[in-house]
């Protein structure tokens, strides 16, 4: 089961408080109405405030259901169908080799090879070097996808120069291009990064994929200031776990028939407490 | 569902259950029909009383001016009616799979860059007039996954199997006459195709194969790998494109396509490669518009968040014993 919105389950402590203390005052609070404390001798106000709210208590336990159930609603439970529905341009991820000149990108390459294991989804590759280049269009073939991993270097590129910003944006735009809904960009650097303005507003979940420790160190304030995640080799199920939680949670709420929706059941229920805040006060 | 079009704020909105808005008016059955509540526990003052302690709560009255209990409650009721009532707003349509693999064959053999054409007045290649309509043909298969081959001597991948179909037909910018060898075969192309297609999923499988015909090269022969391909359901249609087409090319192709009970086009200029393919194309439906299956965005949380806002100041209005 996924919560869509979580946050909103903070409203059920306050609830549980309110509840708590409308309970220890008997289902009331112990102060009168108006000026009534003004009239009515202190020792007796106490006990009046109560018996005069416990027909009020008739209606406090409803309204606290229909609360409690209206916060869970609001926080969107959605049980997942076990798969998302076949949409090809659904998922995607780009992977950005960067090139650097006299750079051997044999360690990027290995990296990349291992997040092209079966059952990746559709899969691109862009070089990044002075610009960003299409290298292969979002596909699922491995074999076509590892051939062209293998010959990316330095050499090949048409033009130098390092700009990861500008891989990133083309990788983005690569997804934007197909259409993919969720998408995933990861960036695997061949050196430190250079000074350079920052990409543009992240539309895709970032990733960037340090194949060492040093690279991983350097690479850290620059992630962060892209909006990225910074993996390591040993991160790859985290990087995997990404991409699938965000698929899990729009095919859940983004696509009729992707998860079976608990906020309308959670609504109802809601409601049907709210009914019996209408009923009617029988006259003394 | 019913709503929809880009009526709200230009947003396209729906109701997912809009039977449940006959709720609305469930409040009067409930007062009418529910039991009601026990009366006020506390004994009442005598009536003059009553009056001069009521006016003196309101004219002293400590708490702050509210919307009173009976207001606060139906606008709760009604938010939560419109909550179950599931609004939404629809998003962007997603690709439907057609369940067909397309892939595009494109001669890249140097008769290819014979200046037999024209094009918007001027004359000009084979070459750049097959780019000029294949291009938008392939951008447009919404639904196939396509792949694109060039061959000549040899025969290479240039985009692998894809749903991104502007991608794919973006490459063919990238193509260059002669790249793959000056020579055609024919068979070369093919057999690349059923290789690919080899372990791919079962489902219609199409090869469209842009060539003038002048087959003149290769080991392996285009009727052996028509053959392989009739085996794993590849049909193909061969065009046959160029200012002059050879008698005996254009049987030799309509050949190769008969064995995988594909067919056979000819083309002389722009036009009639436009009508080649748009005939292709139309044999080879791709999912309509009706089918394809749109994101939705659950719109009902404002609404659910005023009947909680609304339940809270029930309670605490409760809280002091109001009503």
């Amino acid at each position: 089961m996924i919560l869509a919105s979580p946050f909103w389950l903070l409203a059920l402590p306050a609830l549980a408080a309110g509840a708590w203390l409308l309970r220890r005052g008997g289902g009331l609070a112990t102060t009168l109405p108006g000026q009534w404390d003004r009239l009515i001798d202190p020792a007796l106000r106490g006990p009046l405030a109560r018996r005069l709210g416990a027909a009020g208590g008739a209606r406090w336990r409803p309204a606290l259901a229909a609360a409690a159930l209206t916060a869970l609603a609001l926080a969107h439970p959605v049980i997942d169908a076990g798969g998302a529905p076949a949409h090809p341009d659904l998922v995607g991820r780009v992977l950005v080799i960067e090139t650097a000149k006299g750079v051997d990108p044999g360690p990027q390459r290995r990296l990349a090879e291992r997040l092209l294991a079966p059952g990746a989804p559709p899969t691109a590759l862009v070089a990044a070097a002075g610009e960003g280049y299409d290298v292969v269009p979002l596909t699922e073939d491995r074999a076509h996808l590892g051939r062209y991993l293998a010959v990316l270097s330095d050499a090949v590129m048409p033009e130098h120069g390092r700009r990861p910003a500008a891989g990133l944006a083309h990788a983005e735009a690569t997804l934007a291009r197909a259409g993919t809904v969720v998408g995933q960009t990861v960036f695997l650097p061949a050196a430190p990064p250079p000074p350079e303005a920052a990409p543009p507003a992240a539309r895709s979940l970032r990733v960037v994929l340090a194949h060492d420790d040093a690279l991983h160190r350097a690479w850290r304030e620059t992630a962060g200031a892209w909006g990225a995640r910074l993996a390591g080799p040993d991160d790859l199920g985290a990087v995997r776990g990404d991409l699938e939680a965000a698929l899990a949670e729009e095919a859940a709420t983004g696509l009729p028939g992707g998860a079976t929706d608990l906020r309308p059941w959670l609504a109802g229920a809601a409601a049907a407490c709210w009914l019996a805040l209408f009923r009617r006060r029988a006259e003394a | 569902m019913i709503g929809g079009g880009e009526g709200l704020f230009g947003l396209d909105v729906a109701l997912l259950r809009p039977w449940t808005l006959a709720l609305a008016p469930a409040p009067l059955l409930a007062a009418w029909l529910a039991p009601a509540l026990a009366p006020p526990a506390a004994p009442r003052p005598p009536a003059e009383v009553a009056r001069w302690l009521g006016a003196l709560g309101e004219a002293g009255g400590r708490r702050p001016a509210a919307p009173s209990g009976l207001a606060l409650r139906v606008l709760g009721w009604l938010a939560l009616v419109i909550a179950l009532a599931g609004p939404v707003t629809r998003g962007e349509a997603l690709t439907t799979p057609s369940g067909r693999d397309l892939i595009l064959a494109v001669d890249l053999s140097a008769s290819m860059s014979e200046e037999d054409m024209r094009l918007a007045g001027r004359r000009t290649t084979r070459f750049a007039v097959l780019r000029d309509v294949v291009e938008p043909f392939l951008a447009g298969r919404t639904g196939d996954r396509v792949a694109v081959i060039g061959f000549a001597t040899e025969a290479y991948l240039v985009a692998p199997p894809t749903h991104d179909v502007r991608a794919a037909a973006a490459t063919l910018e990238e193509l260059s006459i002669g790249l793959p060898g000056r020579r055609t075969d024919l068979g070369q192309a093919i057999g690349l195709a059923v290789r690919m297609l080899e372990d791919a999923p079962e489902g219609e499988r199409l090869m469209l194969m842009l060539t003038d015909g002048e087959a003149n090269a290769g080991e392996l022969g285009a009727e052996d790998a028509a053959a392989l391909a009739a085996e794993i359901g590849l049909e193909l249609r061969m065009i046959g494109f160029g200012g002059e087409i050879a008698s005996e090319n254009a049987a030799y192709m309509a050949e190769i396509a008969a064995i995988t009970r594909g067919g056979y086009h000819e083309a002389r200029d722009r036009e009639s490669l436009a009508a080649a393919t748009e005939a292709i194309g139309a044999t080879a439906p791709l999912p309509g518009p009706e089918t394809r299956e749109r994101r939705v965005f659950d719109r009902s949380a404002p609404f659910l968040a005023t009947a909680l806002v609304a339940a809270f100041a029930i309670l605490w209005r409760e809280r002091g014993g109001g009503a």
